[in-house]
């Protein structure tokens, strides 16, 4: 093997080690399975409607023909009638994913589900998950929460107090053109031995996908945590780096980008 | 072994494995990949676990994904931009991040053709026949799209 061989083998193991392990793999992979069976389920139910619904699209033309070519009855004027019912125009939210039960406290109501942010491993080989979230208060303020429970507990449980509590900081509406709510370094107590400079970022939607710059290399690096609230997104981001991102971009579902900030 | 237990157990060997594989592929998504391509590989799995044909049906699955998605994205055309490069540079850099920053450039200038053969040659220690299979091209092509490859890559490392 010559230089560059060993050069880019060292490279691309280098590279390689920059994707963060995923520790509920399993899990997810099973949540997918049950998804698509679900779906496939589902599916004879759906072709029956769809087969029904173009049997109604055949059938209502010919109605009209017969009727537009009969001659027209007394009494059978056509009434006006009113403007047709509006569709939504917004996309559906995409799929949230798995999440963790929550309690909410004092009036308080769920803007972003708790999404997995890392996961650790404790001494009696079960899984503690960091999850982060948004929540608005009874009076209006919104907060960008971190919270840990074991794997299958409840955010505000009633054991809640032996893994902490929720660790919630402010967030607010940006002006307009701007859509970066708040964003926050994930403190090193929720973080796992050798994990550092894991950022949460909460933005406005149509944010749909995160790119962030690494300092030290310049790097690109995806927000591999997402989740969608009605009109915001939380991002999370492995950066492996001491410092904060020094840039960042925003992309919408069509994946163009339509926003970069730092 | 029972179906299940092996599918279990090539999911606990390799799932990031080819996380990584999608991502050294130039993937934005790469754990969807992985996942999505496991998904794929579990419908089929009463035709393939038995003869030895899942981990090159997955890494086939894992780069056919990442093509995709790369198709999807034309991701060269989407970066941020480069808010914070002056300042950047003027930094110190470790010799060693330098030379991974330098050959990680001219990987991104290689064809996806040429940057799948490396990464599955050198990154997975794949032989020409197991990469000709996971591309579905002839051993030949492999051998001269790797010459090519690494001709190139001398070359985008000469103009840096």
């Amino acid at each position: 093997m010559d230089e560059l061989e060993q050069r880019l083998r060292s490279t691309l193991t280098s590279m390689a080690e920059e994707v963060p392990p995923s520790h509920s793999a399993w899990d997810e992979h099973q949540r997918r399975l049950a998804l698509k069976s679900r779906k496939q389920r589902f599916r004879p139910a759906v072709t029956a409607i769809v087969a029904a619904a173009a049997a109604v699209l055949i059938a209502v033309p010919i109605m009209v023909i017969q009727q537009a070519t009969a001659p027209v009855q007394p009494g059978a004027l056509p009434e006006t009638t009113g403007p047709a019912g509006r569709t939504t125009s917004g996309q559906p939210l995409p799929d949230s994913g798995w999440g963790a039960k929550y309690v909410p406290r004092d009036g308080e109501t769920v803007v972003i589900q708790p999404a997995s942010l890392m996961t650790k491993q404790l001494a009696d080989k079960k899984f503690l998950i960091t999850w982060a979230y948004v929540i608005q208060t009874r009076r209006g303020e919104r907060l960008m929460c971190l919270a840990q429970t074991p794997d299958g507990g409840v955010i505000n449980g009633p054991d809640q107090l032996t893994f902490g509590e929720p660790d919630c900081t402010p967030v607010s509406q940006p002006k307009n053109g701007k859509y970066d709510w708040g964003r926050r370094q994930v403190p090193d107590k929720f973080l796992g031995d050798g994990t550092k400079g894991v950022w949460v970022y909460v933005m406005s939607r149509p944010a749909h996908k995160m790119m962030l710059r690494r300092v030290e290399d310049n790097d690109l690096l995806p927000a591999t945590t997402k989740q969608f609230g009605q009109d915001v997104v939380l991002f999370g981001a492995y950066m492996n780096s001491a410092r904060p991102p020094s840039a960042y971009s925003l992309y919408n579902d069509a994946d163009e980008i339509f926003y970069s900030g730092t | 072994m029972d179906p299940m237990a092996a599918f279990s157990t090539l999911f606990d060997e390799s799932f990031e494995a080819m996380k990584r594989l999608a991502y050294l592929l130039g993937a934005d998504d790469p754990e969807n990949i992985a996942q999505e391509a496991f998904v794929r590989l579990h419908h089929r799995w009463d035709t393939l676990y038995d003869d030895s044909k899942a981990l090159p049906y997955l890494r086939a699955m894992v780069v056919n994904l990442s093509r995709s998605r790369l198709r999807h994205l034309r991701v060269v055309r989407r970066t941020p931009p480069d808010v914070m490069l002056d300042e950047l540079s003027a930094e110190t850099h470790a010799m060693a991040r330098q030379e991974h920053k330098r050959i990680r450039e001219a990987l991104g200038k290689l064809s996806r053709r040429q940057r799948e053969v490396l990464v599955l040659r050198y990154w997975l220690d794949l032989d020409q026949a197991a990469i000709a299979e996971t591309l579905g091209v002839a051993v030949g092509t492999v051998k001269a799209t790797t010459s090519h490859a690494m001709t190139n890559l001398r070359k985008h490392l000469e103009d840096w």
